[in-house]
């Protein structure tokens, strides 16, 4: 096995405790990144013993008082290093907690998966083998129901609409392959662009709303970030001038950002502050630009704070993961300036602010509640377990490799090991292999035969 | 006093020449016993071989040491490279044959083999023990009693098991027209407890070809050179010949569907089902109603007879209506039908009672290949013939079976579809069941499959000396390239720009630079920094180590994801589920899982993880219960 698992060891709902569970080659790694000791000796711990510290979610949020544990190969249940969090047991806390181990590298177990490990490792006996066994039959029985609870209605036909398009996509790909004699219409690769664009986009928006579901239980993270003198603290203070404070500002305890929740719209927003870690006299450039970089990678969305008042084009921002929207904040808009701002169009991402006369700010505060809103439309889709957005995170991946092939021009046989693997994890949701439903797809499409 | 022979193959179609080859190549005494001499290795359906993943199957039987990349190769007529303009994985070699010189080469051939010996006789019963639990074969009754003793038998029945040939309201036992069909054997699998069960195929009419106005039909011709099937083969010597394309059209289609009712597929007259991939024209008239016509190949059944396959019009209607609708089509006005396409009804034996190996479950020493394992198609024959005979060998040795793996060939597809999956049609090989297609490539078949080959005897000294030769030219070219920077230093300005390795200050690694879109092996020669071994490209083997050497950098990327998606269980892949295991022992596996698992009797977790309706929770209760049992104590 070279992937690390990750799964509540306990039964779902509400309970005094949970607890959450890792094995792998990156259990220990990965439980690292999540847990801070409280007792700074305890780094590295000795293998079982139960440390007391904080997990912090994916965004770096800490979580969860908590207890953990960590167990060397061979010496655990499945032979293999582990790691255990101990947390307590609501739903929303496991859900985040298993949220930031997928994210820090680890998969979502498949039932029983932890269970074979141990018995492929020898590390089982018969009494207990049986006893697992039964507990796996019922947790398979009961996920079932959960599961077909779950899909009963909307998500089910959701995904069905996108992997039918795709299906009817494969099928023609596959027909153009396999038979290359008989009289099958020929590929038209910008319409297949189209049609794995659109499934893709299906499938992102369908992650939105666990991400927004995500947003509503433990609230956003919006990084402040641009060139020294923009007015990043300036904005930062605006805006938490503006609003109720949940927490009063304090120095982050685990990074050097100056960070503050507030209040907007019923959604938490912790607003972090990056000013100060280039400007700091006492900071290594270098480390301050690292920094940064880590507050943008965790962030849900950047403010990027520009002097619109300075005619020199706006500094750019390090490189920053796919995905996270960037709002551009033109700020000191009171003060005159000779040029129109260099490289700058009203867009619907940008808002001309000024922390002086406090124009713009209620503007920027739409913008950024409006992003975050997370009451479902009326008849949409919401994704709420955390194994359909892996699945649905491992189809976009996919749907994107398969429309680097398709704008390529590469050929059917290799936009088909993607498209496949996008079907597979599409699949995964609803239950369904793609392998004998394409091949019906052909024949019920094409007339092919001698 | 009997004669005696290690093993006995029952029908000397495509399957029984590749089996009775590979055991008399194993050193086993072998009888291959056929209905009619004469009819050695008869296409009786298209005079055609390969295709796509047909193509591939024929690479591998040969790299195996099979024999039907040869026989194709010394007899075909027209060979083509499918699928040129697409990626590497899904291009194959398509050919015709010429059907008369192919079942003579193939009938001389086997006859110089060691150990192999023919005989015409038709098999009215098995003949067996039941000493202990379970029967073991020993031997053959052919038709007048004469009895041959053996240790294992290879069943290669084809179309012959209680055929049945429909043509109109007309029916009559037949194995193919003008032959006899087989009685009787079937009888004694099913004595030894095997279900037996029906399937339909056809076959289109034949035309006289000095009949046919070819000055009005378009040619298709083959490639030039043409390629060959078998890694031996040096060229290919005999004439070729074009195939012409003409279409149905209107007026066709309504004489078919006016007379729809006297066809015996939809007369209600055949209730076993066919294969969808070749359907009749009775079926595509129906069923694509909104096609205005459909494509006809005409393809040569051979260089000395003027007989024409009719490629795209099988059909079970009635002689008259079969006259007249050939006639409606463009070139074929005053064609005349010298032989009548028909359906043929015939006796399988659901795959689910052999395993993988092909051996019959629950009976020593009985093997099963080729149609009557509910597979269509001469190459798919051919691979399960090949398997067969191997693996019949290897039991009476006493040792384990060959079955490659799905990521090896399409020989393990094939094998693995057949003992997991629930079939409701002839079976035929397509890439895309193929989940390691973009590996599993017809130019690498002897890459991938020599090895087994070599340690099963399959291949001699000198075939093998030559394998390796080339292999290590492979990779010694592999390793040079991603071990040899490529430096701005060794580029004029000019190739620099070209190649836009003007930025290049470290250099980078010879096979990065193959690997971008656009540059060959050509381009490495053009800059100076291909390899001196590989300069000679009018060699016929350094030109097929460029070839490797380019597609296996161009794919890895691709073919590295291929396979961490298509990789599921891993180690438990293998693990061997006992013969008779009881599933409604396995505490916790849901009760469809247990039905699908005790209708399939997979022989390992792999196969049983890949049963629809199987889970993973369902495996790993299996792997628990399994492990359960290895520990305690002997009961």
């Amino acid at each position: 096995m070279t992937d690390t698992i990750a799964a509540p060891a306990t039964a779902a709902g509400q309970a005094a405790i949970a607890i959450v569970r890792l094995s792998g080659p990156q259990a220990h790694a990965v439980f690292f990144r999540l847990f801070r000791p409280r007792r700074p000796q305890d780094r590295p711990p000795r293998p079982m013993q139960l440390l007391r510290g904080t997990v912090i979610s994916a965004t770096g949020e800490p979580l969860d008082d908590a207890l953990g544990t960590i167990m060397r190969a061979p010496h655990s249940y499945t032979g293999e290093d582990m790691a255990e969090f101990q947390v307590h047991g609501s739903p929303a806390v496991v859900a985040e907690l298993l949220d930031a181990c997928l994210r820090a590298g680890a998969r979502l177990a498949a039932p029983g998966e932890f269970t074979r490990r141990a018995v492929l490792n020898g590390r089982m006996d018969l009494a207990r083998a049986e006893a697992v066994a039964d507990l796996i039959a019922a947790q398979t029985a009961a996920s079932r129901r959960a599961a077909l609870r779950q899909l009963d209605g909307d998500l089910s036909a959701a995904i069905e609409t996108v992997r039918s398009r795709l299906l009817d996509l494969a099928a023609h790909i596959e027909a153009n392959l396999d038979f290359p004699e008989e009289e099958i219409p020929a590929t038209d690769s910008a319409r297949w662009l189209e049609v794995v664009c659109a499934a893709r986009n299906d499938c992102l928006h369908l992650l939105d709303s666990y991400k927004r579901g995500r947003w509503a239980r433990s609230g956003v993270r919006v990084v402040i970030a641009g060139a020294p003198n923009a007015g990043k603290s300036s904005l930062f203070n605006a805006l938490v001038g503006r609003e109720r404070a949940i927490v009063t500002p304090h120095p982050g305890t685990t990074r050097d950002t100056i960070e503050s929740t507030v209040d907007m719209a019923g959604i938490a927003v912790t607003l972090v502050d990056t000013a100060g870690l280039r400007e700091d006299a006492d900071m290594i450039e270098q480390l301050g630009i690292q920094r940064t970089a880590e507050a943008l990678a965790t962030a849900d969305m950047i403010l990027h704070v520009i002097d619109s008042s300075s005619s020199l084009p706006p500094m750019p921002l390090p490189v920053i993961p796919e995905g996270i929207p960037v709002i551009r904040v033109m700020n000191k808009c009171d003060l005159p300036h000779d040029t129109p701002p260099a490289n700058c169009k009203a867009d619907m991402n940008t808002v001309f602010t000024s922390t002086v006369t406090r124009s713009g700010l209620g503007n920027l505060e739409k913008l950024v509640s409006n992003h975050f809103a997370c009451e479902p439309e009326p008849g949409e889709v919401v994704v709420t377990s955390a194994r359909h957005a892996a699945c649905l995170e491992a189809a976009i991946n996919s749907l994107g490799h398969a429309t680097e092939a398709l704008a390529a021009g590469l050929s059917g046989d290799l936009v088909m090991v993607d498209l496949r693997g996008a079907l597979r994890s599409l699949g995964e949701i609803t239950g369904n292999g793609a392998s004998e439903e394409i091949l019906d797809r052909v024949f019920s499409n094409f007339c092919i035969g001698k | 006093m009997a004669e005696r022979f290690d093993i006995v193959v029952i029908g000397a179609g495509h399957a029984g020449c590749e089996a009775a080859y590979a055991s008399a190549r194993m050193g086993a005494a072998t009888l291959l016993l056929t209905m009619n001499l004469d009819h050695v290795a008869l296409m009786s359906c298209n005079p055609a071989v390969g295709g796509l993943a047909k193509g591939h199957l024929v690479r591998e039987v040969d790299a195996l040491g099979g024999v039907m990349g040869l026989a194709t190769d010394q007899t075909g007529i027209q060979f083509r490279m499918l699928n040129m303009s697409k990626g590497p994985a899904v291009r194959a070699i398509r050919a015709q044959a010429d059907k008369r010189l192919y079942s003579q080469w193939m009938s001389e051939f086997l006859q110089s083999v060691p150990n192999l010996s023919l005989q015409q006789g038709c098999v009215s019963r098995l003949l067996w023990c039941s000493d202990g639990l379970r029967p073991r074969v020993t031997g053959v009754e052919l038709e007048h009693g004469e009895r041959v003793e053996c240790g294992a038998v290879i069943v290669t029945t084809g179309t012959f098991l209680d055929g049945l040939i429909h043509v109109g309201d007309r029916s009559y036992p037949a194995g193919r027209a003008g032959e006899p069909s087989a009685a009787g054997l079937s009888g004694s699998l099913r004595e030894l407890g095997l279900e037996t069960g029906r399937l339909k195929t056809g076959t289109p009419p034949r035309l006289d070809g000095n009949t046919v106005d070819w000055s009005v039909l378009e040619p298709q011709h083959g490639d030039v050179p043409p390629p060959a099937f078998s890694f031996m083969t040096e060229h290919i010597a005999q004439p070729q010949v074009p195939c012409y394309i003409t279409y149905t059209n209107a007026e066709t289609h309504r004489i078919i569907l006016d007379n729809l009712e006297r066809s015996a597929m939809y007369g209600g007259r055949i209730h076993s089902v066919g294969p969808r991939y070749c359907p009749s024209i009775e079926d595509k008239c129906v069923r694509f109603a909104d096609k205005d016509r459909h494509q006809i190949f005409l393809e040569p059944e051979g260089l000395r007879t003027r007989e024409i396959y009719v490629n795209g019009v099988s059909t079970s209607l009635p002689e008259d209506v079969q006259r007249r609708f050939i006639r409606t089509i463009r070139g074929l006005e005053h064609a005349r039908v010298v032989r009548v396409g028909y359906a043929i009804e015939y006796t399988f034996v659901p795959p689910s009672q052999v395993r993988a190996s092909l051996a019959v479950k629950g009976v020593d020493g009985l093997f099963l290949a080729g149609q009557i394992n509910g597979t269509t198609g001469y190459e798919e024959a051919a691979a399960q013939g090949l398997v067969a005979g191997v693996n019949a060998v290897l039991h009476l040795r006493g040792e384990e079976p060959f079955v490659p793996a799905r990521d090896e060939a399409y020989i393990g597809v094939l094998l693995d579809d057949l003992v997991t999956k629930e079939h409701r049609e002839p079976y035929r090989m397509f890439t895309s069941r193929a989940e390691f297609r973009l590996h599993l490539r017809q130019d690498n078949a002897d890459l991938r499959l020599m090895d087994h080959a070599r340690r099963l005897g399959l291949v001699d000294d000198e075939r093998y000396a030559r394998f390796e030769r080339y292999r290590q030219r492979v990779n010694r070219e592999l390793e040079r390239l991603a071990g040899t920077l490529l430096r701005r230093s060794q580029v004029d300005d000019e190739a620099a720009e070209e190649y836009g390795l003007d930025t290049l200050d470290k250099g980078i690694p010879l096979e990065q630079f193959l690997s971008r879109p656009g540059i060959t092996y050509k381009d490495l020669m053009r800059l100076g920094v291909a390899s001196e071994d590989l300069l000679d490209v009018a060699d016929r083997e350094t030109a097929r180590v460029v070839e490797q050497v380019e597609l296996q950098v161009k794919y890895a990327g691709y073919i590295a994801r291929e396979r961490q998606q298509a990789e599921r269980l891993g180690r438990t892949e293998h693990k061997r589920i006992p013969d008779g295991f009881d599933y409604g022992r396995v505490r916790g596996l849901r009760a469809e899982a247990a039905q699908k698992l005790s209708a399939l009797r997979p022989e390992t977790l792999g196969q049983a993880s890949r049963i629809a309706g199987v889970n993973p929770a369902d495996i790993t209760l299996l792997l628990i219960h399994l492990k359960s049992g290895e520990r305690a104590p002997a009961a």
